[in-house]
């Protein structure tokens, strides 16, 4: 069902670690797609794959251990294992950029703000240091840093986290890329500066019509920005559906589970409705059956035997769960959105 | 960044104060007369000796002798040199440039050698070449200095005939002249090699280190991420970061390159600061002792300011409003 018009297709993509010797999946067969302009989230819990995902995308895993051994990432329908470091240096930052989790450490300490920012444009285009540096100013004017002109001229350790942010995010967009990838970009904020990040995001994505990946643990960001949602556990997609069936009718337990852990302000909660348990390390992985076996509430004898495919329940809905009978082996087999 | 400076050289005033009263002590305990040299080492005769000590105020209170000495020493006076028959200020003067020129060629060739092996080393660890570069690392930390010394001499001096393999400069040229400058440096080149090369060792295995520790870091990632080239990433971004502690290190380094240079210029006969620290040790001449043990250590206390500021200057994360 692969949609001529998709900016990003994961086709069963498959991306693991050599830990000790063995080599360990920490994606399995994750496939969905990204439509130009589109906002979609990918949700799940700490460790469950979502940064190892991006930085497949992005073709940056750690070279001393890190592989894509199975599966296609396509971008404009081109396969992007096929393009050469060289040639992949030039879609990274122009076609495709990329805002990190952590804005303390993901600037370089010892090179101004403006170097660090004309950089990225100098990567990309033939234009003159004065117009680049002209420009960096402009970027930083909007995602919304006063005094612009002097902030070139600061290294990071004199900005706020926040401010830190808005710069990797003038970084990312300063060459209008085709699709924005955002993993985690606002948990290692403040609250209120979170939500002016999102805002900022948003205001992009709305003004440049640019794609958005925006990965996040947080399901209030996801009713907020995301046209459709991915939910991503222990390397594999469990569910994916459009923003508003996964809020009013998720059907993949652990999908419900991340709902009920929503805080209610108007319930009298005293614990939080957390799921119990966490995501297993990759030397622990079951090898056979439903990866989410041991923590689920709705767990068959069978789970433990059969692995879930991604079936389509409904029309847009995919589901990895044997819950549902388009999960079973054999019966339509992997679906993508 | 000028009040920062002002008050690292403030809290250097107690410190010299408090080394001034150990090397005082030292000098006193010493035999004959190590402050200011006057009385002949080789005349054992009780009466002379006593006569010399009373009329030189040796049987003072301590600290008026200190007193007294202090004020020579912060007006530039050591006491005279009872062997060499001069101030021991204007022979430490005649001493010394060889000595700081001796210390800048081999300082220069560290920084050359440790510059370009630890930069191929730290970007392509683990590879032939690394391990070509490491070998040597621990072959230059494993052979004593002097032993370096004499194969030098023996290859380069006796068998190509490169290099002079004594003195500092050639005999009968005028000083300042061209010819007397080449000579100077033909005569220091061997020697500033030997102590240079040794001392690479640490620098480049440090340099190593800190870029592949870098090259891990998160911003490095970013940079990647930006379409930046390998190329640039490696000597922009990460060496940026990684010769900070390198340049830094040369600082807390003056006191051990000093300490290099006294064996390496006794092997050499060179005529600077070490080698007449120890031919001044083995002829008793006390007062010279006295006075380059308190350069030595002022020497090393400078180095450590100098290296605090440089830290201020090429690392902005320090740059002290
Ligand atoms: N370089 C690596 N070597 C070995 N294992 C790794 C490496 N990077 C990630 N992993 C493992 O892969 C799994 C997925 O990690 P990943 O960082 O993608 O999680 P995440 O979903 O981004 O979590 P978070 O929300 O905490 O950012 C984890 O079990 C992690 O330990
Ligand atoms: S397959 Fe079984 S264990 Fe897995 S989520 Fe569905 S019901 Fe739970
Ligand atoms: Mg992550």
């Amino acid at each position: 069902m692969s949609s001529q018009n998709a900016l990003l297709e994961i086709d069963n993509l498959h991306t693991g670690f050599n830990i000790d010797g063995d080599f360990h999946h920490a994606i399995k067969g994750v496939s969905f797609d990204v439509k130009p302009k589109e906002v979609v989230c990918v949700v799940g819990e700490s460790g469950c794959g979502k940064s190892v995902m991006s930085l497949s995308i992005m073709q940056l895993l750690p070279k001393h251990n890190g592989k894509i051994d199975k599966g296609e990432i396509r971008f404009n329908g081109k396969n992007l294992a096929e393009y050469s470091e060289k040639e992949m240096n030039n879609i990274r930052g122009k076609d495709i950029s990329m805002i990190f989790q952590e804005p303390m450490t993901a600037l370089n300490p010892v090179l101004t703000i403006g170097f660090q920012l004309d950089e990225v444009l100098l990567n990309h285009s033939k234009d003159s240091k004065e117009s680049v540096r002209k420009k960096s100013i402009q970027l930083l004017k909007d995602v919304g840093i006063s005094r612009s002109d002097q902030i070139v001229h600061e290294y990071p350790h004199q900005l706020s986290g926040g401010m830190r942010q808005r710069v990797m995010i003038a970084m990312a967009i300063a060459c209008e890329p085709q699709l924005l990838i955002a993993d985690e970009p606002t948990t290692a904020l403040d609250v209120t500066v979170q939500a002016q990040i999102l805002e900022l995001i948003k205001k992009i994505q709305d003004e440049r019509g640019t794609a958005v990946m925006l990965i996040t643990h947080d399901l209030g960001v996801v009713a907020e920005m995301a046209d459709r949602v991915v939910v991503m556990y222990a390397g594999q997609v469990v569910e994916q559906s459009d923003v508003d069936r996964i809020f009013h009718d998720p059907q993949h337990p652990y999908t419900k589970a991340l709902l009920g852990s929503i805080p209610k302000m108007e319930e009298e909660v005293d614990e939080l409705n957390t799921i119990r348990g966490i995501v297993p390390t990759l030397t622990k992985m079951p090898k056979q059956g439903c990866r989410f076996v041991d923590r689920c509430p709705a767990a068959m004898p069978e789970c433990r035997q059969i692995d879930p495919q991604l079936g389509e329940t409904d029309k847009g809905h995919t589901v990895r769960c044997l819950l549902y009978e388009e999960s079973r082996p054999g019966e339509k087999a992997e679906v993508r959105s | 960044m000028l009040l920062y400076t002002l008050r690292r050289i403030l809290i250097m005033i107690p410190i010299l104060i408090m080394i001034s009263i150990v090397v005082f002590s030292l000098a006193l305990a010493m035999p004959g007369d190590a402050l200011s040299g006057q009385i002949d080492p080789a005349n054992t005769d009780p009466q002379y000796v006593e006569q010399m000590r009373e009329q030189l105020g040796l049987n003072d209170p301590v600290h008026v002798q200190y007193a007294r000495w202090a004020t020579g020493v912060l007006q530039w006076d050591f006491g005279r040199s009872f062997n060499h028959r001069m101030p021991v200020t204007e022979l430490i003067g005649e001493r010394l440039p060889n000595t700081i020129l001796l210390s800048v060629m081999s300082l220069m060739i560290t920084y050359v050698l440790a510059f370009f092996m630890g930069r191929y080393a730290g970007r392509h660890p683990y590879t032939p070449g690394d391990y070509g570069i490491q070998g040597l690392n621990y072959l230059m930390l494993a052979i004593p200095s002097f032993v370096a010394a004499i194969f030098a001499i023996f290859i380069f001096s006796f068998q190509f005939g490169w290099f002079p393999s004594t003195g500092s400069v050639g005999s009968g040229l005028e000083a300042g002249t061209w010819d007397w400058w080449v000579s100077k440096i033909h005569h220091t080149a061997l020697p500033a090699l030997v102590l240079g090369g040794l001392t690479t060792a640490s620098y480049t295995q440090f340099l190593r280190n800190d870029i592949i520790e870098n090259a891990q870091k998160d911003y490095v990632r970013t940079a990647r991420a930006k379409g930046t080239p390998e190329g640039t990433i490696y000597n922009k971004h990460i060496l940026r970061n990684s010769v900070i502690p390198i340049i830094t290190l040369f600082g807390f380094d003056i006191a051990s390159i000093i300490g290099g240079a006294v064996i390496i210029e006794t092997v050499f006969t060179y005529r600077g600061i070490g080698e007449l620290l120890i031919s001044s040790i083995t002829n008793r001449d006390y007062s010279v002792v006295t006075a380059i043990t308190l350069m030595l250590s002022v020497a090393t206390l400078v180095g450590n300011l100098i290296a605090d500021l440089i830290y201020g200057v090429v690392d902005p994360r320090i740059r002290v409003e």
